[in-house]
C-alpha cells in the first residue's frame, strides 16, 4: 500500500531531551488519522517535522513520497496546515488573507468558496482584527483548505469553536476525505470528536506512539475516553 | 517589482512609517534654518564657527537626520522582521513554499530601500528649499557655489546609506535575541556612534564615504549572518 504520510524511527531532541522517540507511523490516502496525546506529548513537534519547519534528530519522515527535510517547499505547496494558534494579517479582511496565501503558494483557488465552506461568507470586508476566536479558527481552516491540498495537517482544528462550528468542521473533514480523497492528520483533545471523525487513531505518550487503533476498538473497550486514559496512564484501574 | 516584494507590500502597512518619515522633514527643515540664522544672532561667538558656511550647517542637519532615519529603520525592522520571526508569526511565514532566504531578502530590501529612499527624499527636498532660498535671501555668508551644492547632495547620499547600514547592524542584534527592545536599543547606541563619527567630519560631508566604507563591512557580515540564522531556524 502506498502511504501518503510515512514516518520511520523518528526522533527529535531539544538540548539532549528527546521529545519524540523512535516513532513509526503510516497513513493511507484518503484516511482521517486522529492524533491524541497529552499537552506537551510532542504532537505539534511531530506536525512541524512533517511540514519541514523542524529537522528530525534521527529517522525519516515522508509526505506524499517527499522527504520532509530536503523537499519541504513541495510538501508545503501540496499540503494545508494549521499549527498552533493561527495568526493572520490583522489589518486585512478574511478574503484578502486567503488571497495572499494563494499567491504565496502560487496556487489556484477560490477564497470565497473556502470562506463559504467554513461559514464565513458573510464576514465581508471586515478586518481580521475584529474577528472572535471561533471566527479565527474557521478562517485558519479555510486557509488550510483554500488551495485544495492533497494532505491536511491540522493541530487542534476545532479549538475554540462552538458546537455548530465543530459539527460544520466535522462535516467538512469527512467530505474532503470521502469525496476528494484528501488525507487528513489531525490532533484534538476533544476525544468524542476524534472518535466520530477519524478512521484511525494514534496515541502519543512520552514521545512514542504507544497505540494505533481503529475507533471500533474503543467501543469494545468501554469508549474512547476510558481507553485513552488507560493507555496514557491517566487513570489506574484495579 | 517582483512578486514576493508585491506580496510583502500588500501585507505590510507602510502608512505609519510614511508618517514618521514625513514628520522628520519639518524638523530637519526648521533645524537647518535655525542653525543657518544662529551666526546672525550671535556674530561674535566662537561656538558658531561651524555654522558660518553652508557645508557645516547642512552637515549638522544630516548628522541628526542620520540618527532619525536609522531609528526609523530599527523601528520598521523590529516590526517587519524581528516580530515576524518571533513567536507564533514565524509559523505562518515558514508555511509558505518559498525559500527562507528569498523571504528575508525581500524584507531586508524593503526596510533598507524604504529608509534610504525616505532619507534621500526628505533630505533632498530640505536641501532644495534651503539652496533656493540661499540664492534669493542668503542667511549664510559667501556666494553659493555649485560645488557646495553637489557636495551637500553627496553628503546626503552617504548619510542615507549610513542610516540604513547602522539600522541593519541594529537589526542583527535584535534578530539574534528575537527582541524588539534589543533592536531599538541597539539602534539608539549604533546611531549615536555613527553620528559621533560623522560629526567629526561635519564640514566635509562628502568624506562620510570613508565611514560608509568602514560600516559596509559589519553591515555585509550582519546581512549574511541574518540569512544564515533564518535558514537554520526551527520554529
Amino acid at each position: 500500500m502506498d502511504y501518503v504520510i510515512s514516518v520511520k524511527g523518528l526522533t527529535k531532541s531539544f538540548q539532549g531531551r528527546e521529545v519524540i522517540r523512535d516513532c513509526t507511523m503510516n497513513i493511507g490516502k484518503g484516511s482521517i488519522y486522529g492524533f491524541l496525546g497529552e499537552n506537551g506529548a510532542g504532537k505539534t513537534t511531530f506536525f512541524k517535522i512533517l511540514l519541514g519547519m523542524m529537522k528530525p534528530t534521527a529517522g525519516e519522515a515522508n509526505v506524499l513520497g517527499l522527504d520532509c527535510v530536503r523537499q519541504s517547499p513541495e510538501i508545503l505547496r501540496r499540503t494545508g496546515s494549521l499549527i498552533e494558534t493561527p495568526v493572520f494579517y490583522e489589518h486585512l479582511s478574511a478574503r484578502e488573507n486567503l488571497e495572499i496565501h494563494l499567491d504565496y503558494l502560487e496556487a489556484e483557488g477560490k477564497a470565497e468558496e473556502a470562506l463559504e465552506l467554513v461559514g464565513l461568507r458573510e464576514t465581508g470586508e471586515r478586518p481580521v482584527s475584529e474577528f472572535s476566536l471561533g471566527m479565527r479558527q474557521r478562517l485558519a481552516v479555510a486557509r488550510a483548505v483554500v488551495h485544495r491540498p492533497e494532505v491536511l495537517i491540522l493541530d487542534e482544528p476545532v479549538n475554540g469553536l462552538d458546537p455548530a462550528g465543530i459539527h460544520q468542521m466535522r462535516e467538512l473533514f469527512l467530505h474532503l476525505s470521502r469525496e476528494e480523497g484528501t488525507t487528513i492528520l489531525l490532533s484534538s483533545h476533544i476525544l468524542h470528536e476524534v472518535e466520530q471523525t477519524a478512521s484511525r487513531v494514534g496515541i502519543l505518550a512520552h514521545g512514542r506512539v504507544i497505540a494505533e487503533v481503529d475507533p471500533e476498538a474503543f467501543r469494545k473497550n468501554g469508549g474512547m475516553e476510558e481507553y485513552y486514559l488507560k493507555m496514557t496512564g491517566g487513570i489506574r484501574r484495579e | 517589482m517582483n512578486k514576493l516584494t508585491a506580496l510583502e507590500l500588500r501585507r505590510t502597512s507602510l502608512r505609519p512609517y510614511r508618517i514618521a518619515a514625513l514628520s522628520i522633514f519639518p524638523v530637519m527643515l526648521g533645524l537647518l534654518y535655525l542653525l543657518a540664522s544662529l551666526p546672525g544672532w550671535e556674530p561674535y561667538s566662537s561656538d558658531v564657527d561651524v555654522l558660518l558656511d553652508r557645508s557645516g550647517v547642512t552637515g549638522i542637519v544630516f548628522v541628526l537626520g542620520t540618527f532619525a532615519f536609522s531609528m526609523l529603520f530599527a523601528a520598521m525592522a523590529a516590526k517587519c522582521v524581528v516580530e515576524e520571526y518571533s513567536g507564533k508569526r514565524v509559523v505562518l511565514l515558514f508555511s509558505y513554499p518559498v525559500a527562507r532566504r528569498k523571504i528575508l531578502g525581500v524584507k531586508l530590501r524593503l526596510v533598507f530601500g524604504f529608509t534610504v529612499l525616505s532619507a534621500l527624499e526628505c533630505g533632498g527636498v530640505v536641501l532644495s528649499i534651503f539652496f533656493l532660498t540661499e540664492c534669493l535671501f542668503p542667511l549664510c555668508s559667501g556666494d553659493l557655489e555649485i560645488g557646495t551644492v553637489v557636495l551637500a547632495f553627496l553628503g546626503l547620499l552617504w548619510s542615507a546609506l549610513l542610516a540604513g547600514t547602522a539600522g541593519l547592524v541594529a537589526l542583527w542584534f535584535g534578530f539574534r535575541r528575537k527582541s524588539v527592545t534589543a533592536t531599538l536599543t541597539a539602534g539608539v547606541i549604533l546611531s549615536l556612534l555613527v553620528c559621533q563619527a560623522m560629526s567629526a567630519m561635519v564640514r566635509m560631508p562628502a568624506a562620510w564615504l570613508i565611514l560608509l566604507a568602514a560600516a559596509a563591512v559589519p553591515g555585509a557580515f550582519c546581512a549574511l549572518d541574518l540569512f544564515r540564522m533564518a535558514e537554520g531556524m526551527e520554529v
